[in-house]
């Protein structure tokens, strides 16, 4: 699994970690069932506090994306099928938005309405 | 090359001569045992001095249930690499070690049968057996066909490297594990093995107790290899045992480059865990198939055989360029 964060970006480290993930699941990457590496592992490899990595664990848990079970780790839930099908649905949306000239801000404001209403 | 005579000579060395050397050696022991008398010396401890006495005819026995189950391993390895591909420096390794230790054993049993014959000790015998066993190996393996190296896999298309931002950190990290079957299979190999040797201390009254650790050795470094963490980061590549120990690290500044190759863990490796091939590479291998290969600039080339390496391959060949170039507009 690859996982990216960038210290010098504004967005929370554990918000990065916990998007690199998604990514993966939006990639395909990811099955019912897989095994996410262990939050040590992870914190050592990025150079990163054990705790950011395990905040980021429980944010994908509390979206349902694993399940952290002690001893187990952090397992991929049978969600992460919808999440390659968003991971299918967002690019076009996005290459759409584009192709009338509409900006991420503009685009994530408009879901956010839909969200909304 | 004409394709029969290719596999007979393969076949020859791997299978018939050994068979024939066993028939030679059965026929020659049953002859020699018929003359003896129903009691001899069997058995010698490590000074040559006789302990254990016996029927002759344990050693035809002997003979057929040592070899024949050695010629099977060994040649039939070599049939099942030579059938699916070329033939490999280590098949052809294989095929002249079957005829290698059937010469030995036959050698050592004939050779006490006819010291039993002569009342002599057997030392001389062990010398005899391997001198003649090593020259006929040697021989045979000219009778083999050319070795072809690097068994072709299907082509891989090169890794672009995975483009770092300044100050981006990225981190791989996947398991690569044996299959459950072959965990299993390994797991009552041991067992077999404890068995026979509790069952051996006991028969010979604790004298070979030490023989009891030989299963718990075999079953801890077997445990060490079934399943391995890897791992690719600004450290490099790291490739640890689930068990903590042992780890294979390649420090950043010593790689070169990163690919993605196909690897067949039997007729390439010999098998799996960790291992050299004969083209002088490190391999941490836990089955056939894709695997990430680097080539470092200090010691030996490693090889894992892990999922989706090219991700792997790709950030490592990201890491690696990031570390040597000067920052871009520096």
């Amino acid at each position: 699994m690859l996982l990216r964060i960038d210290p010098a970006s504004s967005v929370p480290l554990f918000e990065q970690l916990a998007a690199s993930v998604r990514a993966e699941a939006s990639r395909g990457n990811l099955r019912e069932g897989d095994r996410l590496p262990a939050a040590r592992e992870v914190a050592v490899s990025l150079d990163i506090n054990v705790h950011t990595a395990l905040r980021a664990y429980q944010l994908l848990r509390d979206e349902g994306l694993v399940d952290l079970r002690r001893g187990r780790g952090a397992v991929v839930t049978d969600r992460v099928a919808h999440y390659s099908e968003l991971g299918e649905a967002i690019p076009r949306l996005v290459a759409s938005a584009k192709e009338v000239g509409v900006g991420v801000q503009t685009l994530t404001a408009m879901i956010r309405q839909e969200y909304g209403s | 090359m004409n394709h029969a005579l290719y596999t007979a000579r393969i076949l020859s060395v791997a299978l018939i001569a050994p068979l024939i050397l066993t028939g030679i050696a059965l026929v020659w022991s049953f002859s020699l045992a018929a003359q003896l008398p129903a009691r001899v010396v069997v058995h010698w401890d490590l000074a040559g001095h006789p302990n254990g006495y016996g029927s002759p005819f344990e050693f035809p026995i002997g003979i057929a249930s040592v070899c024949l189950p050695l010629i099977a391993i060994f040649g039939g390895t070599v049939i099942l690499i030579s059938h699916r591909g070329p033939l490999t420096p280590l098949a052809k390794l294989l095929a002249v070690t079957s005829i290698w230790v059937t010469l030995i054993v036959s050698t050592i049993f004939l050779g006490s049968l006819l010291d039993a014959h002569a009342g002599e000790d057997i030392g001389p015998v062990f010398g005899l057996a391997l001198g003649l066993a090593t020259v006929v190996a040697a021989a045979a393996w000219f009778v083999l066909p050319k070795g072809v190296r690097g068994v072709g896999g299907k082509e891989r298309p090169a890794v672009t490297p995975v483009a770092l931002a300044p100050g981006e950190r990225a981190s791989w990290i996947r398991t690569a594990s044996l299959s459950t079957g072959l965990i299993w299979f390994i797991i009552l190999i041991c067992v077999a093995i404890g068995v026979v040797t509790v069952v051996s201390t006991i028969l010979t009254n604790g004298q070979f107790w030490w023989i009891s650790f030989i299963p718990v050795v075999v079953l801890l470094i077997a445990l060490s290899n079934f399943a391995w963490t890897v791992r690719v980061d600004a450290r490099g590549l790291t490739i640890r045992s689930v068990l903590g120990i042992p780890v294979v690290h390649v420090p950043l500044d010593q790689v070169i480059s990163a690919d993605v190759i196909d690897v067949q863990a039997i007729s390439q490796y010999g098998g799996w865990g960790i291992r050299i091939a004969l083209n002088g590479r490190l391999g941490v291998i836990v089955r056939s198939g894709e695997a990430l290969e680097v080539h470092r600039s200090k010691g030996l080339d490693v090889v894992v055989t892990v999922d989706d390496a090219s991700t792997a391959a790709a950030l490592l060949n990201g890491l690696a360029h990031t570390a040597t170039a000067p920052a871009a507009g520096a």
